[in-house]
């Protein structure tokens, strides 16, 4: 009988060496997976957090004091109005569209063809010119939707420097443009990134548009998150409310045609980078579509720029760097980028033309040939004396050259 | 001979048994471990050492803390916090999806759910929202009952959801206006109309028709002398042209009267206790959203703005006036986000008013610019807080 109860004993101490042998296997040599148990034992607990949300530190200004942080506050008894120094970013009016539904991805994947650099790499590199310069920014849904290196762009916004101003225009062209692209024939031109990586989209804008991009930035779902949450947010003045009843759900679920219901009312507010990603990428129930999302991309690329104007010393800019590894690509060098944030803080919001190219002036909504797509055909006529008036010195950069500043 | 071995293998097998077993323990200790966990069990006062691992702002004792259905609410004054002037001024505001309230020498964090927003006040209750991933509800906190939601719009399918947003007490009645989508059909799924709810089980009654895909209405506001008056922001496209534009309503006779230009994009009205003026936000050349006042005229059935003048210039959202008039707060943007100001008005001799200067509230933390603050007596915080504190059912 003792003997029995021994083995007994024995068996079950060595199953409970095993186990736990394992996990204390596992823990050595996979810390990352151990992880996994240690989470969703916290998550099954019954303990409530004291604050799910790490609170902010509040603090409160003696009503009859003046403000402790420095604050536009008018200071004077002066008669009103008085000033509070805006810095929302502005937004440009655009055409109207009819909904254009999702493009599905059926054109053949095509590796990645430019040597893109990856931010961040070095601390050395070419400054950017004197002159004028074209700077093509690329934004992708690079969701599990997509295979990594075969993305459609959402986001074409072909930006145009002028240092020496300052002076920037910024012309978003419409995902939906229905173009020749080299080796492929007549496709939307969101395929070109797709289907030729950078290189191709890159000539494709070059040869459209009769400008040479000098250099170009990509950016995924990502990135654009963590940029705006290493700024620590941007102040965006919401247009009209968006209520968007299938946003997709595919960077919070495993299916990529998962969605959820978004809304974000109208008005000035303080957006943090997922509800900024949500504001631009949100195209249903917006009576402007894809014109309308292009003009929020644009208001929120301004948001960028002002709240790059508002930090000091540019003291994220190595967080911001290392931020980026994995979600940007670009061939601007960094001390390049450095040098561009440097003389965002330097443009006056006077000096920034926007433009996107809508329907119904610059392009018209209608079929492929094929009759399966619904594309946006160029109106060339219209399009390129617009360019190229963009591409020229503003008026008021002009008069500010005039008078010396 | 081969006892013995027997005898001494099973030793070594006990031994060896105990000996992980002791080591499993001790690694279960570990998993029991928790370094991503900040806070103490709040059904305990926290030690010094929890203090100081807390984040700042976050009341060090929580002797009840509600929780269902998601919502957990917090009252917990600090200890240290000075009892608020029964007389003086305090608001009721929204950081980081969290009520926060300030008599001016201090703040306190009312709710720890981090997805409330959208305070409003009647003499005997506290109106709320929470959002959830897909839906959104109003809650109401009483001297009567503990915090309870008054929509239910939740629902496992996504598209079955709905939006209950902006709430505001009918003046004199038990009742509240609120934007919602609770009849998609009627409303199409991309806006928000203005409904008119009961605190009760009745169902709710459509009060504004908004032109669809542009967003909806929103910012309603009631005529204290006639709640059957509103005001509310209208998006709406004329050609690709988007309008935002103040629109007044007489729900009775269902005649809807545009307040402003569409080439003047204006916002966020709130009527004056005396219902004789409107404040509002006007979008201006460069793109700042300036604070404005106007005068309200209503005659033969119709309302009118008159007078219209621009009190302060900045980026200003949600303009609120103090319950005597003499004062409006608003959230306006400074170098960091949206913080809390407040202008008094003057009277001078010849009995005209004219705005002061602004002063800032609050510092720190950005404060939510879609809510409207909330002026409250030192007797309504601490009301707030007494109700906001019973255990939610």
């Amino acid at each position: 009988m003792m003997r029995i109860v021994a083995l007994l004993a024995g068996f079950v101490m060595a199953g409970v060496m095993l186990s736990f042998g394992l996990v204390l296997a596992v823990r050595i040599l996979l810390p990352s997976w151990y992880a996994v148990p240690a989470a969703l034992l916290h998550m099954t607990s019954q303990k409530v957090p004291a604050a799910q949300a790490p609170a902010p530190p509040q603090t409160v200004v003696q009503f009859d004091q003046a403000a402790p942080t420095p604050a536009p506050i008018a200071q004077s008894d002066e008669p009103t109005p008085v000033t509070l120094q805006p810095t929302l970013a502005a937004v440009a009016q655009t055409g109207v569209a009819t909904a254009i539904p999702e493009r599905p991805t059926a054109v053949p994947v095509a590796a990645e063809s430019s040597a893109a650099q990856v931010l961040g790499s070095d601390g050395s590199g070419p400054l950017l010119p004197d002159r004028r310069f074209n700077v093509l920014l690329l934004g992708s849904d690079n969701d599990l939707k997509f295979a990594p290196t075969a993305v459609l762009t959402q986001s074409m916004i072909l930006v145009s420097i002028d240092p020496s101003a300052p002076d920037v225009a910024m012309i978003s062209i419409p995902r939906d443009f229905w173009v020749p692209i080299g080796g492929y024939g007549y496709q939307k031109i969101d395929v070109a990134y797709e289907v030729g990586g950078i290189a191709l989209a890159r000539s494709t804008v070059e040869k459209l548009f009769g400008v040479k991009i000098d250099y170009y930035a990509w950016i995924g779902l990502n990135g654009l998150v963590q940029v705006i949450d290493t700024l620590g947010g941007v102040d965006v003045n919401v247009q009209h409310p968006i209520l968007d009843e299938v946003y997709p759900d595919d960077l919070n679920s495993n299916d990529p045609y998962a969605f959820f219901r978004l809304y974000i009312p109208a008005g000035p507010q303080h957006l943090d980078g997922t509800t900024a990603l949500e504001y631009v990428r949100s195209r249903h129930g917006d009576l402007q579509s894809d014109f309308g999302r292009s003009a929020r991309q644009q208001q929120v690329l301004l948001a960028i720029k002002n709240r790059v104007q508002t930090l000091s010393g540019l003291s994220q800019a190595p967080q911001l760097v290392t931020d980026l590894q994995d979600s940007v690509k670009t061939d601007l060098s960094l001390p390049a980028v450095l040098q561009l944030a440097a003389l965002a803080r330097k443009v006056p919001p006077t000096a920034i033309r926007l433009q996107v190219l809508s329907a119904p002036d610059f392009a018209s909504l209608g079929y492929s040939p094929d009759g399966t797509e619904q594309v946006v055909f160029p109106n060339w006529s219209a399009i390129r004396p617009t360019v190229a008036r963009l591409l020229q010195p503003s008026r008021s950069a002009v008069n500010a050259a005039a008078s010396g500043n | 001979m081969i006892k013995y071995v027997r005898y001494t293998a099973l030793a070594i097998f006990i031994a060896g048994g105990l000996l992980s077993g002791t080591l499993g323990l001790n690694n279960l200790a570990f998993l029991a471990e928790q370094p991503d966990s900040p806070a103490p069990p709040l059904d305990r006062a926290a030690t010094p050492a929890d203090q100081a691992a807390m984040p700042v702002g976050v009341p060090t004792a929580a002797p009840a803390l509600p929780v269902i259905a998601g919502l957990h609410l917090l009252i917990a004054p600090s200890p240290t916090q000075e009892p608020p002037d029964p007389n003086g001024t305090a608001w009721l505001y929204v950081i980081g999806g969290n009520l926060w309230e300030s008599d001016g020498r201090s703040a306190v964090q009312l709710t720890n759910d981090g997805h409330i927003g959208q305070p409003t006040l009647s003499p005997d209750a506290l109106l709320f929202v929470e959002q959830s991933r897909n839906a959104s509800d109003v809650w109401l906190a009483s001297p009567d009952a503990p915090p309870r939601p008054i929509t239910r719009n939740t629902s496992p399918t996504v598209s079955k959801n709905h939006w209950a947003s902006q709430p505001i007490f009918v003046p004199g009645r038990q009742r509240l206006f609120v934007l919602g989508d609770f009849n998609k059909s009627s409303t199409g799924p991309g806006d928000l109309a203005v409904w008119e709810l009961g605190l009760g089980q009745e169902p709710p009654v459509q009060i504004t028709r908004p032109p669809a895909y542009a967003g909806g209405d929103q910012d309603v506001t009631a005529d204290p002398d006639d709640p059957r008056q509103i005001i509310f922001t209208r998006y709406a496209y004329v050609g690709t042209q988007l309008i935002e534009q103040l629109e007044w309503l007489d729900v009775s006779s269902d005649t809807l009267v545009p307040l402003t230009a569409t080439d003047q994009p204006s916002r966020q009205a709130s009527y004056s206790p005396d219902a004789k003026h409107i404040a509002f936000v006007r979008r201006g050349p460069a793109m700042e959203e300036d604070l404005y006042m106007a005068d309200v005229q209503v005659a033969n059935g119709r309302a009118q703005l008159d007078n219209a003048r621009q009190l302060v210039s900045g980026v200003i959202a949600n303009p609120v006036w103090s319950p005597d008039g003499s004062t409006l707060a608003y959230l306006a943007e400074v170098a960091d986000g949206f913080q809390l100001w407040s202008t008094a008005f003057r009277r001078d001799a010849d009995g005209t008013e004219s705005p002061g200067q602004p002063r800032q509230i609050t510092t720190g933390s950005g404060v939510d610019a879609t809510s409207r603050p909330v002026y409250l007596t030192g007797n309504q915080a601490k009301q707030v807080q007494q109700w906001l504190s019973s255990p939610v059912k």
